[in-house]
């Protein structure tokens, strides 16, 4: 900071000096924007907005869009791995070889509902004792799906359709536990959690 | 040059008030031209789900706020705006990235409501510019040279859910010894049949003002006629906005585009959410018994203030409405 000009007392004179050091002080006020800085200056002050970039952060079930189609990072669900078309996620098989054709990819949507939006979904089957016996990331218009007991549906992402544009919003972040609940009465529920 | 010194110092305290200081991820640097100002470290920036900004509309001469979308069990939050061409509001998607005109706010240098330390170093405190002395007699104060205005909104999510509330139903049939006291449940689903399970993206000047009805508040405000309701609808704070006034200001400062916004967030993933809503149960809860004793005795209990019969009664009453409570829960996914 900029030191201050001293205090003065009654009858101290009011130098040449002290008077330079207040315009060198009130000079100094004045803001100069930085690195993505913006410096918006008003009549009573000054606002200064920082636009900092968004973080690159690689994490599970990122959609990582390519063209008119995407793929998804590797993510599990219960420690299981996905599939896009019978496919796991990765695009290796059980033992780490890399599968011909490639990492599995889904068209963007072309089908949203009334607001325009569309969904990249986990859908699961479990057997009776909760275990999973299929996982597939699909795409759909129809949100909330309608889940049975065995069938379960998570959002990975959402599209929404903005001036013709599809724009992604990433949903989950995190890799999935889930857990069937079995209810006295009804349906029951799924519970999806990061885990 | 002859100029009185209380004039010279108000000038230097108004320059030390005017100088810029570091918030968070800020960094300031005296240069010959001016102060330089950046952040910190951008790697530590990251926008996520609900990151909230806060801007000026010269146009509607409004502090405005807008949210990243964010989403609860993979459904975006709408919000209620004015629309612009029919004047009335209008449910909006939040991935429509609506502004949002910052309307339900508190003063919180105004007193009631605490000042966070990070405004207190910027020079926000209570209003004292009028103030009561021991006489009950009002004066004018002084705020400190420099003071600041903080007003502040908080944005929440809200889902509606069924309420539960009820009646007091006093059974004498037991036989001449004594009565049963029995708290009948019943579920209110006017707000789930008006909203359904969309979540709604709302503001209020305090959230932390809102409080869940407790058992004894249940017993005690319906017999004496002053039944509190359940809130029907399940809520998250997303962020406050604090909006905080140039130095110099008063008590009467009116928000303009010179006040500097801050956010303090509290959401940063996305959310599933569960109430138990059990809308589709046909039969009612039964009734649950939370006194047995002498005919008109609870009530006796209440207007005597007896401590350890309410108590008990509390107790009997928030063990049985775990059964039947509606409040659900966010986590995140």
């Amino acid at each position: 900071m900029i030191p201050l000009p001293p205090k003065v007392s009654p009858g101290d004179p009011f130098t040449a000096k002290l008077w330079n050091q207040l315009r060198d002080c009130v000079a100094s006020l004045r803001p100069k924007s930085g690195a993505n800085t913006r410096i918006t200056q008003n009549p009573g002050g000054f606002i200064v907005n920082f636009d900092p970039p968004a973080l690159n952060w690689n994490h599970p079930f990122r959609i990582l869009i390519s063209g008119n189609s995407f793929s998804v990072n590797v993510g599990t669900v219960n420690q299981v791995e996905p599939t896009i078309g019978g496919i796991p996620i990765s695009g290796t098989d059980s033992k780490g070889k890399p599968i011909v054709g490639g990492v599995p990819k889904l068209s963007v949507p072309s089908d949203f509902d009334s607001e325009s939006r569309a969904w990249v979904a986990l859908k699961i089957v479990i057997r009776p004792d909760g275990s999973i016996t299929s996982a597939q990331i699909v795409t759909t218009s129809t949100w909330p799906q309608v889940s049975d007991p065995y069938t379960g549906w998570h959002p990975i992402a959402m599209f929404k359709k903005i001036s013709g544009t599809a724009t992604p919003y990433q949903q989950t972040y995190h890799n999935l536990g889930h857990q069937w609940m079995k209810p006295s009465s009804g349906l029951g529920r799924h519970f999806f959690w990061a885990s | 040059m002859s100029v009185p010194a209380h004039a010279v110092n108000e000038i230097i305290d108004r320059l030390a008030a005017a100088r810029p200081q570091p918030g968070s991820n800020c960094q300031i640097k005296l240069t010959s031209g001016g102060y330089s100002i950046n952040p910190l470290s951008f790697s530590d920036a990251i926008t996520h789900p609900w990151y909230t900004t806060a801007a000026w509309s010269a146009s509607t001469k409004q502090w405005q706020a807008k949210v990243l979308p964010g989403f609860v069990n993979g459904m975006d939050p709408t919000v209620s705006v004015m629309n612009a061409s029919t004047k009335k509001m209008t449910a909006i998607p939040l991935s429509n990235l609506p502004f949002i005109p910052l309307v339900a706010t508190v003063d919180r240098t105004a007193g009631g409501y605490p000042i966070p330390q990070f405004f207190a170093q910027l020079g926000a405190s209570v209003d004292r510019s009028v103030q009561v002395d021991s006489q009950n007699q009002i004066r004018q104060g002084d705020n400190p040279l420099g003071w600041r205005r903080l007003i502040s909104c908080d944005l929440y999510i809200s889902i509606a859910r069924i309420a539960v509330n009820g009646t007091i139903q006093i059974n004498d049939s037991t036989g001449t010894s004594g009565s049963v006291v029995s708290y009948v449940p019943e579920f209110d689903l006017t707000a789930l049949k008006k909203y359904g399970n969309r979540p709604r993206l709302m503001q209020v000047g305090n959230l932390k003002e809102k409080q869940a009805v407790t058992a004894r508040q249940r017993i005690i405000g319906t017999l004496t006629g002053n039944a509190p309701t359940d809130f029907p609808e399940d809520e998250l704070l997303v962020c406050t906005v604090y909006l905080l006034s140039p130095p110099g200001a008063d008590s009467s400062t009116a928000l303009d585009g010179t006040w500097q916004p801050y956010v303090s967030h509290n959401l940063f993933y996305n959310l599933n959410h569960a109430s138990q809503n059990l809308a589709t149960v046909k039969s009612p809860p039964g009734p649950i018994t939370i006194y047995t004793g002498l005919a008109g005795g609870l009530g006796d209990a209440i207007a005597n203030q007896d401590l350890a019969t309410i108590n008990d009664a509390a107790a009997a009453l928030a063990s049985g409405l775990v059964n039947v409570t509606q409040e659900g829960k966010f986590w995140t996914m």
